[in-house]
């Protein structure tokens, strides 16, 4: 066991800290959040510095990172606070690579390495991710989803849908006739995201196959969990800094030993956080993940998040409650991480039936 | 001379129940809410969280309640109330948080209490009928850029001159201020005196010249403010209670709120939404073991956060006052808040998540996402929660200061 970064794992981190302390500080982040849509110019940013063709293999246009390389950029993109479809079409590009054929996967993946974006389109009604209704019968998708996030602005649907009595994911172009958006959705942390209907819309391509569709959600919640874990971490460090420059009653507050002990308490689950989810992101990457560890980190980093952030608020006082300071982001994006592929509900459910079933 | 907010003789000691005069008030609250409580009233509300401008519906409600006498019922009969007691104030303040209804509090039961207190005879007379019809309305002015949980050591500056006073100085967080009518100020008067001996309290008109407010808006979805002080000249006359005395005064308006300062409505409401919309939109979470453990779970939460309300309020209605019992109160209830709007998120997982905008696709009306976002406020708001756990441990437990 070694748990210290690659040093390319230290290159890109410091390398991200500083293009978006640059290129995404608070300000055009919140710009962001008004205009509901990702922001394009830091996107070809994104793209030039060869992110989105990060953890694609090389014989695929991409750079053959690993699983734990890709999660030091969403780490500094959730600290940074930033609203974009980077994650989801990582996840797209992660699950096509793992599950497509060589075709799609020479057609899709270098596509993605130079910019396209997917959105996911998995979950419906009020959030069924598995007996799904949609259908793809003759490569024609019919049916509704639901919490489609950046479902306007990415180029792709990846949508999942049973086609000849079998599931499997449908690359379905946003543009496609049959594709329509029939309700915006606003969610706590302001990632845009939608309602789309489709009727009857072509799909360009399919991945067949149960196994796909439930990478899509195992995979899915892991990255959920680690921006659900990135962003507590913020709130804390955030915390951590300011409790020791607010003075009241003469001193920092960081110095009296109320504060004192709630941040040990905090720190301490951000700690394990940090651990299982990296840990978490290593067995993918070994093909050894188990459904019951995904589910134990989903219930602990959406326990996390949700207690440190609401901590982080009691210990700021006012200032954090207030939207020019930049602690509430996390708060807003991190519990909205934690609901994404399914609450801490669902996955102590998935726990509870491991351990007794 | 004390204003009994509560005191009422009380023939039989222990009782647990409610009175029939009191069950009655109540089944009257609960149709009067029930009348008022309409798809207008409940858009208005909806908009009231992002706006905090009430609408036509809420304005109707809010003469209701007046002319109904429900909202200055615990003042004393001399000023137009019914000295009805503590308990009366609490079933009120209950039944209006369960249903979400808009209830100006801060400015009937703190300030109106606070002014017939301390106030003169003539601040009597004029403010307390335009208090009680809303006319008159306030912002709080206390906190300050460098005195917040440490009130005492605020800066803002009030200097006599003739026959006004001259204020100068900042405040932040001053709720309200853009459009209450008056504010309730604590500012500096005596800078060589012990920080908690210095201070007087103030009621103006927000429109007096040199009062500049900006907005500060809030992760509730809500506004506060920043308000700056520029030789802001007011009457002599706009003093409440004695020179210098104000830290007195400002610790009393704290006492007052204290019978409703920990409501556990919130907590009842939100597992009621949540056993609705289990039972209507989500079957196959009522059969979830898990589901039903944490529900459960929660009415037990409600029932410590009802033990312990009561118990504040009953202290209250006996004349006395609480001490660690309010904090108990305080703490529970507002930590409890939190923690059960995330726990309906949590248990509804992805749909969870939506706001109150989307209308009818949003579980309870955006209750659970809305509450929690609310949350942080309340639990730093009013005396933060660990310093009101130092007030249980210090004062209620007797342990030494550290
Ligand atoms: C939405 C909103 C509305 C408000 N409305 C009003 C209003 O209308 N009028 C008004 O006057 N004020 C208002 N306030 C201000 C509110 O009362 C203050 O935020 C509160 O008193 C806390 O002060 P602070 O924000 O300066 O936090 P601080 O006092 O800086 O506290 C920060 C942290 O330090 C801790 N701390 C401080 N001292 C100690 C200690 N001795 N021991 C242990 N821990 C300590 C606190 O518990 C807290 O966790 C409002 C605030 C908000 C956000």
């Amino acid at each position: 066991m070694d748990l210290q970064p690659t040093d390319l794992q230290e290159l890109l981190r410091s390398n991200a800290e500083d293009v978006l302390a640059r290129e995404a500080p608070a300000d055009r982040v919140r710009q962001m959040e008004a205009s509901g849509e990702p922001d394009a110019e830091l996107w070809s940013t994104l793209v030039d510095l060869g992110w989105t063709g990060l953890a694609i293999d090389e014989e695929h246009g991409g750079q053959g990172g690993s699983l734990l390389d890709l999660a030091v950029i969403i780490e500094q993109l959730c600290r940074n606070a930033v609203l974009s479809p980077f994650v989801p079409t990582a996840l797209a590009a992660l699950v096509v690579q793992r599950h497509g054929d060589e075709a799609l996967r020479a057609d899709l993946l270098p596509r993605i390495a130079e910019g396209a974006t997917v959105a996911i389109a998995l979950a419906e009604g009020r959030g069924e991710m598995h007996d799904l209704a949609t259908t793809g019968e003759d490569g024609a998708v019919s049916g509704e989803k639901r919490f489609v996030e950046y479902a306007r602005s990415t180029d792709l649907h990846l949508v999942a849908a049973s086609r000849n009595g079998a599931s499997g994911l449908a690359i379905v172009p946003t543009s496609a006739e049959g594709v329509s958006i029939e309700q915006d959705l606003a969610s706590i942390g302001k990632t845009p995201q939608a309602i789309v209907a489709y009727d009857g819309a072509r799909a360009d391509a399919w991945i067949e196959g149960e196994a796909a569709v439930e990478d899509l959600r195992r995979l899915g919640s892991a990255l959920a969990s680690l921006e659900s874990y990135a962003h507590a971490q913020r709130a804390l460090d955030m915390t951590v800094d300011y409790v020791q420059t607010r003075v009241q009653f003469g001193r920092p507050i960081g110095s009296f030993q109320a504060v004192q002990m709630r941040l040990a308490d905090l720190a301490t689950r951000v700690q394990a956080s940090n651990f299982l989810v990296h840990e978490l992101l290593w067995h993918f990457g070994e093909g050894s993940e188990d459904p019951e560890q995904i589910a134990v980190v989903k219930a602990v980093t959406a326990q996390t998040v949700a207690q440190v952030t609401q901590d982080c608020h009691l210990l700021h006082g006012g200032i954090g409650f207030i939207t020019e300071y930049d602690l509430y982001f996390h708060t807003i994006r991190g519990k909205e991480a934690s609901l994404r592929f399914g609450g801490a509900g669902e996955a102590l459910r998935t726990v509870a039936n491991a351990l007794l079933d | 001379m004390r204003v009994p907010i509560g005191h009422r003789e009380r023939a039989v000691r222990m009782h647990y129940g409610w009175t029939d005069e009191q069950l009655q008030f109540r089944d009257d609250l609960r149709a009067f809410i029930a009348e008022h409580r309409t798809e207008e009233l409940l858009a208005e509300l909806d908009e009231y969280h992002d706006t905090h401008e009430y609408g036509p519906a809420m304005r109707r409600f809010r003469t209701g309640l007046d002319e109904a006498g429900f909202s200055t019922m615990a003042w004393p009969t001399e000023y137009g109330g019914q000295n009805k007691g503590a308990f009366y104030l609490f079933i009120l303040k209950e039944e209006l948080e369960y249903w979400g209804m808009p209830y100006d509090a801060l400015s009937v039961l703190s300030v109106g209490t606070t002014i017939m207190r301390f106030g003169s005879e003539s601040q009597k007379r004029e403010w307390l009928p335009k208090i009680q019809t809303g006319e008159m309305n306030f912002a709080i002015g206390y906190t300050e850029p460098n005195a917040g949980t440490d009130l005492a050591s605020l800066q803002t500056r009030a200097v006599r001159d003739g026959d006004e006073w001259v204020i100068n100085g900042q405040k932040i967080y001053t709720s309200a201020a853009h459009n209450a009518s008056h504010l309730f100020m604590a500012a500096r008067t005596d800078p060589e005196a012990p920080k908690h001996r210095g201070i007087s309290v103030f009621v103006f008109p927000l429109d007096t010249p040199g009062i500049t407010v900006r907005p500060l808006w809030t992760m509730g979805g809500g506004r506060t403010n920043e308000t700056f002080y520029e030789d802001v000249r007011i009457p002599a006359d706009s003093i409440v209670g004695e020179e210098n005395r104000g830290w007195y005064t400002i610790m009393n308006a704290l006492d007052l709120e204290r019978v409703t300062i920990g409501p556990y409505a919130p907590i009842k409401r939100v597992l009621d939404l949540m056993v609705e919309h289990v039972r209507e939109e989500r079957p196959e979470l009522r059969d979830d073991p898990i589901v039903r453990t944490k529900l459960a779970e929660t009415k037990l939460d409600y029932e410590i956060a009802r033990a312990l309300a009561t118990t504040n309020a009953a202290i209250i209605d006996g004349g006395h006052t609480p001490t660690m019992e309010a904090s108990m109160t305080k703490v529970w209830s507002t930590d409890m808040k939190e923690r059960v709007s995330n726990l309906a998120m949590d248990l509804l997982g992805w749909e969870g998540a939506l706001h109150v905008s989307n209308g009818e696709i949003a579980p309870a009306r955006g209750d659970f996402e809305g509450r929690w976002r609310l949350s942080p406020s309340t639990r730093f708001g009013g005396g933060t929660n660990d310093v009101q756990r130092q007030i249980i441990a210090t004062r209620g437990l007797s342990l030494p200061r550290g």
